[in-house]
């Protein structure tokens, strides 16, 4: 029974922490149409911030998450805009560019941080649940209450206030949106800082659940794409659920199966789903 | 069109004499193929820095005798394709005459089928899988092997008393496969019942279902076939789970200077493997491994690890090759080269190397170490009575 309870907090906390991983992500291409293939990239910048900071001036996560922030909020809307600038813009043309994007901040990180692996190390506190055989640790903590309260917040934005509506709109359909007034530049411009306050809040988190290296980016990204493309534009609580669900599957089908099947089975979820999501948007269309 | 003809004579000339100007003046070049970017860009680099130092030392011993090394460096991007290509460009546009380097064999494989179709020599400096060494390629060395490992681990292991249960964790890898299956067919022979035995993806970032299975079932040493930055995440998971292990050994990835700076005191008493220590070197040869150091310290500006030795004595066994043809003539072709790298005798702060007819080390054994008080101390060997 306690392990069935463990394996449950495992599968919620990864699934949490790959919510993280999306969101910035999810945000930027609903707002913008852009697949930023630098997104983990990114991640990993902010990463680096929190290990430096923490490395040279013993900061917290807590007091290294604004600096990561307000770097990643930066650094995201450097890359976006330059996307944005490009005469001939489409998905496939912001995904090359991005891509390019990518390798070069790979070999700035190579350069600055050399090859080696980096973790933040911390000491964890830990709550202990059913008699203490079952436990609960601070990172953990830290990814659910994050990652809630950041799909939480969006919640608000998007249902409570004039500027979320506004945003939703424009994720819904910018043309429409445009001939309402909304000014569909501002609205990226907040797409962009929401999305970058994501990959801030994300960094710092990842550097302490996985490990910073200078070609690391890619299984952020890959993560970010595959929940994305789950919970289709914009739909923020399609996404809480896809992270989960994604985090169960991968955490059971380990325990149960073997860790070699993780990816198989979490890619089979994908698959049915979209080719679920494909059959029932035809549904609807006819 | 005369004076066009004349042009483009004399520039045949001038490249002919250019090229017999270089082959007079004894350069000969060698091409060493690393990840140096990418996912195995660590061991990579550490590999190209100890074949640079073996580049430098030659060329300052052997320049008054005309011979100078030119090392073609190439990055493989981590990618078994871009080996390839590296591989083929530099025999084929570079004219190398031997190619070294390489770190696992999903990148070092590529490489020595290009050398076999081409016939040129190639050393490679980390390689287990036995496969590669079976197909009767007559142009492809290494300096490392599976048995090297597996038997290390294997002895250690069987040195516990009542270790009955033990896990087993494997990079999806073609060697690191192998050691899994090997390791888990001798522990079973010998009574140690392997509990849990799975494959993992490099790069995952949660272990927990392997750990918690490994806790339910009641194993008590994990070994652990994962590289470098599994360990980082792994480790740490195992610390915070508190699993109830009796030890945890990783043929690589463990004993790294790097790794005990980034675990800090959650990496005390993990066991690890390795061919060399910057301050235990084969008897023998502690002048010439200190020297390394020093060279590479200074190079560099870090200590070298087990890693780069093994790209230093690679590239050692090429340019004791190329002395020989040298001395012998100067014919530097791939035949006669993979003949004198198999008669190769050399005694290394790794160890002794020779090879057998399949191109596999003869005398390659690691050691298993112990992460004790921040620092990494032999605990099982050969040359030294030192256990546990």
């Amino acid at each position: 029974m306690e392990q069935f309870v463990q394996l449950f907090i495992q599968s919620f906390s990864l699934g949490s922490f790959y919510i993280l991983l999306a969101l910035g992500f999810a945000l930027v291409f609903s707002v913008t149409h852009i697949l930023n293939l630098a997104h983990g990239e990114l991640i990993i910048l902010a990463g680096y911030v929190a290990y430096v900071l923490e490395q040279k001036l013993s900061m917290g996560l807590w007091e290294t998450l604004p600096i990561a922030i307000a770097i990643s909020v930066v650094s995201l809307m450097v890359v976006v805009s330059f996307v944005l600038h490009q005469r001939r813009l489409s998905e496939l043309h912001s995904l090359i560019i991005t891509f390019g994007i990518a390798l070069i901040l790979q070999n700035c990180y190579l350069g600055a941080f050399s090859a080696n692996y980096r973790i933040i190390f911390h000491k964890s506190r830990y709550f202990s649940l059913l008699g203490g055989h079952v436990f609960i640790s601070s990172v953990q903590l830290y990814l659910i209450t994050l990652s809630l309260g950041a799909i939480g917040g969006l919640y608000i934005l998007f249902r409570k206030t004039f500027i979320g509506k506004a945003l939703r709109a424009t994720i819904q359909d910018r043309f429409a949106a445009q001939m309402a007034g909304i000014p569909i530049p501002r609205m990226q411009l907040l797409g962009m800082v929401l999305g970058g306050i994501a990959i801030g809040i994300a960094g710092p988190l990842y550097a302490r659940v996985s490990y910073l290296h200078p070609a690391a980016g890619i299984e952020p990204t890959i993560e970010a794409i595959i929940l994305t493309l789950f919970a289709g534009m914009g739909r923020i609580r399609i996404l809480l659920a896809g992270g989960w669900l994604l985090g169960v599957a991968e955490t059971t089908t380990a325990y149960f199966l073997g860790s070699q099947w993780r990816e198989f089975v979490s890619a089979m979820v994908l698959v049915v789903i979209l080719i679920f999501r494909e059959a029932r948007s035809r549904e609807n269309s006819v | 069109m005369n004076r066009f003809l004349i042009f483009f004579a004399a520039f045949l000339m001038f490249l002919g004499l250019s090229f017999q100007s270089r082959v007079a003046a004894g350069v000969i070049k060698i091409g060493a193929i690393n990840p140096l970017t990418g996912k195995l860009a660590k061991h990579g680099i550490e590999i190209d820095e100890g074949i640079q130092i073996a580049i430098d030392e030659f060329n300052e011993q052997n320049g008054n005798s005309g011979m100078v090394v030119e090392l073609e460096r190439r990055d493989d991007h981590s990618a078994p394709d871009v080996a390839m290509n590296q591989a083929e460009q530099l025999i084929l546009k570079e004219k190398v005459v031997a190619l070294i380097g390489g770190y696992v064999d999903s990148l070092v494989g590529p490489v020595s089928v290009v050398a076999k179709r081409n016939r040129v020599p190639y050393v490679a400096s980390a390689s287990l899988q036995s496969r590669l060494t079976q197909g009767k390629n007559p142009y492809f060395f290494r300096v490392s092997c599976m048995n090297g490992v597996t038997q290390p681990v294997i002895e250690f292991l069987l040195k516990w008393k009542n270790l009955r249960k033990v896990a087993i964790l494997h990079a999806s890898t073609p060697g690191a496969s192998e050691f899994a299956r090997t390791v888990e067919k001798k522990l079973r022979v010998s009574g140690v019942d392997v509990v849990v035995e799975e494959k993992a993806r490099a790069g995952q970032p949660d272990f927990s279902p392997f750990l918690l299975k490994c806790k339910a079932r009641g194993a008590e040493f994990i070994i652990s076939a994962v590289f470098f930055a599994d360990h980082l995440v792994l480790v740490r998971q195992m610390r915070e789970m508190e699993i109830p292990v009796k030890g945890y050994i990783g043929p690589w990835g463990v004993a790294y200077e790097s790794f005990i700076k980034e675990m800090k005191n959650m990496a005390e008493g993990l066991y690890g493997l390795t061919a060399w220590l910057p301050g235990f070197a084969y008897p023998g040869t502690e002048e010439e491994s200190r020297r390394f150091v020093e060279l590479y310290k200074k190079k560099f500006g870090r200590i070298p690890t087990s890693t780069s030795m093994h790209g230093y004595v690679s590239a050692r066994v090429v340019l004791e090759a190329v002395r020989k043809a040298f001395e012998q003539g100067g014919v530097f072709s791939g035949p006669d080269l993979a003949n004198f790298i198999r008669k190769t005798k050399l005694l290394t702060p790794m160890g002794s190397v020779e090879f057998d007819e399949k191109g596999d080390p003869r005398w390659y054994k690691q050691m298993v170490v112990q992460i004790r008080r921040g620092k990494i101390v032999p605990v099982h060997h050969e040359h030294s009575d030192a256990e546990n």
